[in-house]
C-alpha cells in the first residue's frame, strides 16, 4: 500500500496487546481518546481481560476501559431483549426476518460480538413483504421517525430500507432493509441467494441470520460502500474477527471468492481481504487473496487511489490520526459512496441538500453513537480539527 | 500548585495550548480554550484547585473554542468539544464558563461508570451525607448553596458519585450553579460568597456560579457515608416541613435521576437498594433558607446522638 | 389447570422495606425496573412458598377481595398475573 497505513495506538493495542507495557501515561491518554472515538475501548478491555493483562493497565486508564465495557455489556442485554421483542412482533406474520451485523453477531454468540458497541438493530426482509413487516412493527409499537417527504422518498425508493423506525416506549431503533445494497447502486446484489443461505437461530423459528460466509461478505459490502466511516475501524476489526473465527472452518477460504462472485460482491471482498491483511495483519491464506484479486481487483490507478483513501480514512476520527489528506480522503469516500448508491445526476442535488439541513439534535449519548443516515455530515457541517 | 498560584497571563497561555490540567477529584480534566475571559473565570471559581503537570493522564479532554467566521465580531459564538468531538450547537461566547461547567458535568455523567452518577446535590455534616436528588426547578441548588454557607461541606450541587463497591458518596466540590432569583437570594444569605457575573439568556435563564468554599475543596478527596435521601421542593410561603417518604418510591426517583442507572443493570438495582437500606428517606418543603438550615442541622444533631 | 410460580431468574430481584405498600422489581431479561404495589408483594410471597393455581391464589387473598365480587376479582387477578408475567416476575405453566 503506497504511503502505508499508520496504525493508530488503539489499533496497535488491539493487534499487539503485549506491547502495551511500554506506553507512557500520555500515550495511554491518547489511546483512551482514540478508543472512545472509534468505539473500540470495550473491545480492548475484553481482549486484555481474556489475556489476563488488565491488571497491568495503569489504574487511571483502566477505569475508562472498564466503563466502556460496562456500556457494551448493557448494550448486549438491550440487543437481546430487542430481538426478543422483534420476534414477538413477527410471530404471527409469515415473514422471514434476517438479523444483520451487530445484532446477528450477538445472537449467534460470535466472539466478535464481545465488547462491541451497538446503536440499533438491522434486519433484512424480502421486498415483497416490506409492507407486512412495517405493519407488524407498527402494531407492536414502532413508529417511523419524523422526516420530510424528500427523505422518506430517499429511504424507500433510492436506498434499501424503510425509514428507520423507533419504538415509542423503549426508544430503540430498527432499520428494515430488503437488500443489502441500494437498488440504484451500480452493483447488483444477488439477494435471493442471500435468503436461500440464511439459517434460523438455534431454538427460534421467526428470526434468522445469514450463513457465516454471507455474514462476512455483507460486512465487507457494508464497510466498503458506506460513506460515513465513523465506525470504519470498528467495522474493519469486525471483518478481522469474522475472518479469524470462520477461517477455522474447513472449506471457508476456498468458497469465499466463488460465493462473492455469485452474490456480486467480488470487489468488496477484494478490499476486505486486502485491507484487513495489510493493516491489521489478519491471516488470510495467499490462495484466497489471489482468488479475490482475480475476480475483484480494480485497475491499477483506481487501486492506488483507494489505497490512499482507505489508509487515511480507516482510522479513529480523532485529530491524532489525521494527516495531510485525511479530510479530502474522507470526502472522497463520502462522495464515492453516494456515487455507488445513486445515479450521478441525483448525487449533487442530494449532497447539497444534506449540507444545508439544520442539525437535528445535540449529540448527547457519548460513547456509543448511532449515526442516523440523514444527519448532515461532510465538509460543510463539520471540519475535523486541524 | 494551585490555580491561584499561576499568574493570569500564564494561565491564559496554558489554556490556549490546551495544557491546563485541572485536578477535579476524582478526575483530572485537560482544558483548552481561546476565549479570553475564561482564564479569569477559571481563576475566580477554581482558585483553590490543584493543577497537574502536563504529562498527567487526563480523564477528560474538553475544549471551549471560538467559532470562526464573519460572525466572530457581530455575535461571537463558542462551541464545546469533548475528546475532539464537537457538540452540534454553539452558544454565545459570553456563556463560555457555564458551557464549560455543563460540559464537564456531561462528561462525568456519560462516562464515569465506575460510579452510579445521581443527578443530586450532596452535602455533608458530622461524617454523614445528605443526598438531594431532584428534577430541575426543585430548588436543590439554592438549598445546597445555603447549607454550604452555614457549615455543611459541599460535595456537589449536581452530581452525586455513588461508589457501588464501597457504598460511599464522592463529590467534586465544584462551583455551584444558580439561576434567576436564587442568585439574589444566596447573595443576601451569604454576603461573603464569590460569584461570576450573571450571564443572561442561557437555556436555563440567567445563570451565575458560586465559588465553592475553600474548606470543601480542601476535603474533596474524602468521600462521605450517606445517611439521608431528601427530596427538596421550594414552596413559597410553606413552613419548613420534613415528611417521611416510602423508600420504594424514593428508589424509583433516585433511579430515574441517575444518569447511568440503566447501564449498571442488576448491579445498579442492588446498589440503589443498598443505598436506601442505609439512609432515611424524606420529602422536604421549605420557603426560606434560615428554616431549611435549622431543619438540616437538627437532623445532623439527632444522628450524632 | 395452570400453575403460577416465581421465575428463578427473578429471585433476589424484588426488594421492599418494612411497613411499606410498594416494592421495586428488576427484570433481568429486559433490564427494566418496576414499582409494584402490595398485591404483587403478597402474590410473590405466596408463590415463593409454593406454586399455586389461580383459584388457590384467590382463596389465599380472600381477605382483600370485596364480598360478592368474586367473579370480577378472578378476572382482575388473571390480568394482574399476566402483567407480572410480562414484567418477568412470574411464570405460568400447564400443570
Amino acid at each position: 500500500m503506497k504511503g502505508g497505513y499508520r496504525r493508530s495506538l488503539i489499533a496497535r493495542a488491539l493487534v499487539a496487546p503485549e506491547e502495551l507495557g511500554l506506553l507512557s501515561m500520555l500515550e495511554w491518554d491518547l489511546l483512551v481518546r482514540q478508543g472512545r472515538r472509534a468505539n473500540l475501548l470495550a473491545k480492548l478491555a475484553v481482549l486484555l481481560d481474556d489475556q489476563r493483562r488488565l491488571d497491568q493497565v495503569p489504574a487511571a486508564a483502566r477505569r475508562h476501559l472498564l466503563a466502556a465495557l460496562c456500556i457494551a455489556e448493557r448494550q448486549q442485554l438491550a440487543v437481546r431483549w430487542e430481538v426478543e421483542c422483534i420476534r414477538l412482533a413477527f410471530s404471527d406474520v409469515p415473514v422471514p426476518v434476517i438479523l444483520l451485523k451487530g445484532a446477528a453477531y450477538v445472537m449467534a454468540g460470535l466472539p466478535v460480538s464481545r465488547g462491541r458497541m451497538f446503536a440499533d438493530v438491522d434486519v433484512l426482509v424480502p421486498k415483497a413483504k416490506l409492507a407486512r413487516a412495517e405493519s407488524a412493527l407498527t402494531i407492536h409499537g414502532w413508529r417511523g421517525e419524523d422526516m420530510d417527504a424528500y427523505d422518506q422518498h430517499y429511504y424507500r425508493h433510492w436506498m434499501h430500507e424503510l425509514p428507520p423506525m423507533r419504538h415509542v416506549r423503549r426508544d430503540t431503533s430498527i432499520d428494515v432493509h430488503h437488500t443489502i445494497l441500494p437498488e440504484t447502486a451500480r452493483i447488483k446484489v444477488n439477494t435471493p441467494a442471500l435468503f436461500d443461505g440464511a439459517r434460523p437461530l438455534p431454538g427460534w423459528t421467526e428470526v434468522e441470520v445469514l450463513q457465516p460466509i454471507d455474514m462476512l461478505l455483507h460486512s465487507a459490502a457494508h464497510l466498503f460502500h458506506e460513506g460515513e466511516l465513523e465506525n470504519g475501524l470498528r467495522d474493519l476489526f469486525d471483518l478481522d474477527g469474522l475472518l479469524r473465527d470462520f477461517g477455522r472452518e474447513p472449506g471457508f477460504w476456498e468458497h469465499l471468492a466463488p460465493r462473492a462472485q455469485l452474490l456480486g460482491l467480488s470487489r468488496p471482498l477484494f478490499y476486505a481481504l486486502r485491507y484487513t491483511s495489510l493493516t491489521l495483519g489478519t491471516p488470510v491464506p495467499a490462495a484466497a487473496l489471489q482468488a479475490s484479486a482475480e475476480a475483484g481487483r480494480p485497475s491499477g490507478l483506481v487501486l492506488m487511489v483507494m489505497d490512499a483513501c482507505y489508509a487515511r480514512a480507516l482510522q479513529p476520527m480523532h485529530n491524532s490520526c489525521d494527516r495531510f489528506g485525511t479530510w479530502s480522503a474522507r470526502l472522497a469516500l463520502y462522495i464515492r459512496s453516494h456515487w455507488l448508491r445513486m445515479p450521478l445526476h441525483l448525487l449533487s442535488y442530494h449532497l447539497l441538500r444534506k449540507a444545508f439541513k439544520p442539525a437535528k439534535q445535540l449529540d448527547e449519548s457519548g460513547a456509543a453513537v448511532g449515526v442516523p443516515a440523514v444527519k448532515p455530515r461532510g465538509p460543510h457541517a463539520e471540519t475535523p480539527d486541524a | 500548585m494551585k490555580v491561584s498560584d499561576i499568574p493570569r497571563s500564564e494561565l491564559r497561555d496554558l489554556l490556549g495550548r490546551g495544557d491546563l490540567l485541572l485536578q477535579t477529584t476524582p478526575f483530572v480534566t485537560r482544558i483548552r480554550s481561546d476565549v479570553r475571559k475564561l482564564a479569569g473565570e477559571i481563576a475566580l471559581m477554581y482558585g483553590d484547585f490543584p493543577v497537574c503537570s502536563p504529562d498527567t493522564f487526563a480523564d477528560f479532554h474538553i475544549e471551549v473554542a471560538r467559532e470562526a467566521g464573519l460572525r466572530r465580531w457581530i455575535n461571537p459564538l463558542a462551541r464545546f468539544s469533548f475528546d475532539g468531538r464537537r457538540s452540534f450547537v454553539p452558544l454565545p461566547s459570553a456563556q463560555a464558563f457555564p458551557m464549560l461547567e455543563w460540559g464537564l458535568n456531561w462528561c462525568v455523567a456519560a462516562h464515569a461508570h465506575q460510579y452510579l452518577v445521581i443527578h443530586a446535590a450532596v452535602v455533608e455534616r458530622g461524617g454523614r451525607a445528605a443526598i438531594l436528588p431532584a428534577p430541575p426547578g426543585s430548588g436543590k441548588s439554592t438549598l445546597c448553596a445555603g447549607l454550604v454557607n452555614r457549615g455543611w461541606r459541599l460535595l456537589s450541587d449536581e452530581l452525586a458519585l455513588y461508589d457501588l463497591a464501597t457504598g460511599l458518596i464522592h463529590g467534586m466540590a465544584r462551583p455551584v450553579n444558580l439561576k434567576n432569583a436564587s442568585i439574589g437570594v444566596i447573595k443576601a444569605f451569604a454576603p461573603g460568597a464569590i460569584f461570576t457575573e450573571a450571564v443572561p439568556n442561557t437555556a436555563k435563564g440567567t445563570v451565575a456560579l458560586m465559588r465553592p468554599p475553600a474548606a470543601s475543596v480542601l476535603h474533596v478527596a474524602e468521600p462521605a457515608q450517606p445517611a439521608w435521601v431528601i427530596l427538596p421542593k421550594y414552596d413559597a410561603g410553606a413552613e419548613a416541613c420534613l415528611t417521611r417518604q416510602e423508600k420504594a418510591q424514593t428508589f424509583m426517583l433516585v433511579a430515574e435521576q441517575s444518569f447511568n442507572y440503566d447501564i449498571h443493570g442488576a448491579r445498579g438495582f442492588r446498589a440503589v437498594g443498598d443505598l436506601l437500606d442505609q439512609c432515611e428517606s424524606y420529602r422536604f418543603s421549605y420557603s426560606n433558607l434560615v428554616d431549611a438550615v435549622r431543619v438540616f442541622d437538627g437532623l445532623a444533631e439527632e444522628a450524632s446522638r | 389447570m395452570s400453575l403460577w410460580a416465581v421465575r428463578e431468574e427473578a429471585l433476589g430481584c424484588l426488594r421492599c422495606w418494612e411497613d411499606e405498600a410498594s416494592a421495586v422489581f428488576y427484570s433481568v431479561r429486559s433490564g427494566d425496573t418496576h414499582l409494584v404495589d402490595s398485591l404483587a408483594l403478597e402474590v410473590h410471597d405466596l408463590l415463593m412458598a409454593r406454586p399455586m393455581t389461580e383459584s388457590e391464589l384467590l382463596d389465599a387473598l380472600s381477605d382483600v377481595i370485596e364480598p360478592g365480587r368474586d367473579a370480577e376479582a378472578a378476572q382482575e387477578l388473571r390480568g394482574y398475573l399476566l402483567r407480572l408475567q410480562e414484567f418477568g416476575l412470574l411464570r405460568e405453566s400447564i400443570a
